[in-house]
């Protein structure tokens, strides 16, 4: 407000008169140009698209910033790569559950949510109801997770595998996941051994 | 990263979609690194399938004691003795039919001793019904809690428990990254730990003189230690000290135990008034009484807590926990404990709906081995 109100003929007065007011006038039409240095840049970067491409032919389109959640992508746009990446290991169903985490892990990240315990209490409520699928799923998701290098999902993913296997005998973690007993006899044996348990008092 | 099946073999294998088994090793391996901390749970990991036998090694070597040399030493550095640190833990077994809560400790892979529930005591009798062995893939063997303690033992390597030294030979584990610790009390009420890297010798903790800690207790990474007036302040593994909640009024009562409620985080202290009637016989009597309080982590102070529930406390020398118990069995919302007065035997109290332990539940012991 203070630079408006300066007439211009002022300033090409003082122009004349000395150097100091020369490097206030340029840095004054520094400002007026740029208000906030950098702004133009910030705005410019976020709203750039990322086109990703799935092994079955689906497309999607990005925020550069969701996309950066995978670190696989972010070493892709670093080095340069322009225009669609191409993603061989994850289908296109699979891929936007990815999406889904990497666009609500982004949004409500900033560098005051760090200490707000509420917003990190109501993620992670988010994340629980967001990895309550079917195993087939989370299968798919921890490969992806893995393949893409995104850190916080591939720890949710594995996380969860774990709970369900907490507390289960072995039959019942075949049940879960669709897993057959492949064992010849003589290794059902060896695992008939390891799982014995024997009490005996007089030792 | 260990990409994932080739094109060519997507293409033939169209029947057989790539399976759990199939799971590249690393990621199996990030999965297992969350169940390390229970044995059972990493045998059963173990016991799925060919392929994950083969990736997932078996467990022995990973436990918290393998972080410490084999000899500690003892309090004071002229004695010719040593401490070993030992472990033992609090399972529920679980058949379809009948489930026990036991203490065991490994002496050799698949060899389980059985140690009472409330102090470490070897059990010699086992009830008639319990089983001789067990087949982990049928059973379900819970961890319930894991409890460590030191046993004395002279420079003849005999391992005697030697309880004069010790005020309780409990000790607390702290383990963050690369760094761990022990913890435990001595028999003058003071705090002492040894620091990874400083074997040689205990170090008190800095204490005014007149203060005596009653109990302490693992919780997470750190450890939880209350001193005989309910003051308790907690301790990470450099030691770095936090108050959690002020002392009791008037100090309440003999002797404090710290416990950690079923699951969750939450902290509750159980204090013991055992209370002395002089009666006409020529015998006294004694009564035993407990409060129970739960942290307020807020306000900083123990808040009495009235009834439990559907929870069973269980309070022991080097291990006190609690289980959930279902709805409708008598033991729900009791306090367990071994009585010294009579013979040793273990005893359940329940509160009688005012906030005090006090009326005696009579079967004690029918499903848990103790004496």
């Amino acid at each position: 407000a203070f630079v408006e109100n300066i007439p211009e003929i002022y300033i090409l007065s003082l122009l004349f008169f000395s150097p100091h007011f020369l490097y206030l006038l340029i840095s004054v039409s520094v400002l007026t140009m740029d208000p906030i240095p950098g702004l133009s840049k910030l705005t410019v970067s976020s709203s750039k698209k990322i086109v990703l491409n799935c092994s079955d032919g689906k497309s999607f389109e990005i925020d550069e910033a969701v996309a950066r959640k995978s670190k696989l992508i972010a070493d892709m746009i670093e080095s340069g790569c322009d225009g669609p990446i191409p993603l061989q290991n994850v289908t296109g169903k699979t891929l936007e559950k990815v999406i889904e985490y990497c666009k609500r892990h982004v949004v409500e990240f900033g560098p005051s949510d760090e200490d707000d315990e509420e917003a990190a209490e109501k993620l992670a409520i988010w994340d629980a109801e967001f990895i309550k699928v079917d195993e087939e799923t989370i299968f798919h998701l921890i490969l992806a997770a893995n393949y893409l290098n995104i850190e916080g999902l591939l720890s949710l993913t594995c996380k969860t595998v774990a709970d369900y296997i907490k507390d289960k005998t072995p039959e019942e973690v075949r049940q879960i996941f669709g897993i057959e007993n492949d064992y010849t006899p003589e290794e059902e044996e060896a695992v008939r051994k390891e799982n014995v348990w024997a009490f005996d008092p007089n030792q | 990263h260990i990409p994932l099946l080739s094109s060519s073999s997507m293409k033939t294998s169209l029947l057989l979609l790539p399976g759990w088994s199939d799971l590249p090793l690393d990621l199996l391996e990030l999965i297992s690194d969350r169940l390390s901390s229970d044995t059972v749970d990493l045998l059963c990991l173990r016991s799925v399938c060919a392929t994950w036998r083969l990736s997932i090694p078996p467990s022995h070597n990973k436990n918290l004691l393998s972080k410490f040399p084999k000899h500690l030493p003892f309090w004071s550095s002229s004695s010719s003795g040593v401490f070993i640190l030992k472990e033992s833990s609090v399972y529920k077994l679980e058949a379809p039919k009948k489930s026990w809560l036991v203490k065991l400790q490994e002496t050799s892979p698949g060899k389980m001793r059985v140690l009472d529930l409330f102090s470490n005591d070897k059990i010699s009798f086992l009830p008639d019904n319990f089983p001789e062995k067990i087949d982990l893939q049928e059973f379900h063997a819970r961890l319930v809690r894991r409890a460590y303690r030191m046993e004395y033992a002279n420079n003849g390597g005999a391992e005697t428990s030697c309880f004069w030294s010790l005020r309780s030979d409990k000790v607390v584990i702290l383990s963050s990254g690369e760094d761990s610790a022990v913890m435990a009390i001595h028999s003058g009420g003071k705090l002492g730990f040894l620091k990874s890297g400083n074997y040689e010798r205990w170090r008190v903790l800095g204490d005014s003189w007149n203060v005596m800690y009653d109990d302490i207790m693992a919780h997470g990474e750190n450890c939880i230690v209350v001193d005989d007036k309910g003051k308790t302040v907690i301790y990470d593994v450099d030691f770095e000290v936090s108050d959690l909640a002020e002392g009791l009024a008037g100090g309440g009562g003999h002797k404090k135990h710290l416990l950690e409620y079923s699951g969750g985080g939450e902290v509750l202290l159980v204090d013991k008034y055992v209370k002395h009637v002089w009666c006409k016989s020529a015998f006294s009597k004694s009564a035993v009484e407990f409060r129970v309080y739960k942290l307020n982590r807020e306000e900083k102070r123990w808040e009495e807590v009235r009834e439990l529930g559907d929870v069973a406390l269980f309070v022991g020398d080097d291990c006190s926990f609690s289980v959930r118990i279902p709805a409708g069995d008598l033991a729900g919302g009791c306090i367990f404990y071994r009585d010294y007065r009579n013979g040793g035997r273990s005893k359940g109290i329940c509160s009688n709906g005012e906030g005090v332990f006090n009326v005696e539940l009579p079967d004690a012991g029918k499903s848990w081995v103790s004496y």
